[in-house]
């Protein structure tokens, strides 16, 4: 394992968002909306990748990944 | 965080389904939980309703997360699918017309009311305390059942995948969500 420190970010997987909006209601960061009714994306500058819209969203459709970054 | 007046809408969602179930002609309030995300969506090209009015996922993530009454579990792959998400969509509408259907036919005169509420479409359970007729046409009672039967099933529905998965499993399949989404889809492909 690698020691050194990566980025984790809030990654929405938009073919399958259903644009409910719950994660922007749980996000204690507002790092993540809804864009045009169609889909959730999280804003990489703001999020830290708490996990907390992967762990409420309704259809499991959001993952924390490491970011490049 | 802040609470909004309209995180408190899920008390309107609850009274609601109280009201009607005592006056069945308080159904008809239900209305608003189809115009008004249609409005929103075809005049603001958002998801508004969905992200902050609806009383109903208010009232499930309420019951499912502060009161534990969900499992917390992950829906399965076939629910979220788009396949079934427009098909349950279709589905929903073609047992709303159905529902039109009847109310026609007692505004007609052809078919009398029916004091019953249907619940998943199927069971129909006698409703006899609601309503005790007012100077309004029958058929105003009889599309007040059809339309709280609508609004109660996909509360059952709704309640059942609340604990059975996450507590707001409901809007994965919300045929209005589903609408919603499609008209945001269509309008704002038009505008980019």
């Amino acid at each position: 394992m690698s020691s050194e420190r990566k980025r984790r970010k809030a990654v929405v997987d938009q073919f399958l968002c259903v644009a409910c909006g719950y994660c922007v209601k749980v996000c204690p960061l507002q790092a993540i909306a809804v864009i045009g009714g169609v889909t959730a994306r999280a804003d990489v500058q703001k999020c830290v990748g708490c996990g907390r819209c992967a762990a409420e969203c309704p259809a499991s459709v959001i993952e924390i990944q490491e970011a490049n970054s | 965080m802040k609470k909004r007046w309209y995180d408190y809408l899920w008390i309107a969602s609850a009274l609601y389904l109280i009201l009607s179930f005592f006056n069945i002609l308080f159904a008809w309030l239900g209305l608003l939980c189809f115009f008004i995300p249609l409005g929103i969506a075809l005049l603001g090209g958002n998801k508004g309703y969905c992200n902050r009015y609806c009383g109903r996922g208010q009232l499930f993530s309420l019951l499912g997360g502060r009161f534990g009454l969900s499992r917390k579990k992950d829906v399965p792959r076939w629910m979220k699918s788009k396949v079934f998400r427009y098909g349950f969509l279709v589905f929903f509408f073609a047992m709303f017309f159905s529902m039109l259907w009847s109310t026609w036919l007692v505004f007609s005169g052809a078919q009398d009311l029916k004091q019953a509420v249907t619940l998943l479409w199927t069971f129909k359970l006698p409703w006899n305390w609601a309503y005790h007729g007012t100077i309004l046409h029958h058929g105003v009672a009889q599309f007040a059942f059809g339309f709280y039967s609508v609004m109660l099933t996909s509360t059952v529905l709704g309640l059942i995948t609340m604990i059975v998965f996450k507590p707001r499993s409901w809007c994965v399949y919300c045929p209005m969500g589903t609408m919603t989404q499609l008209i945001c889809k269509a309008k704002n492909r038009k505008e980019a």
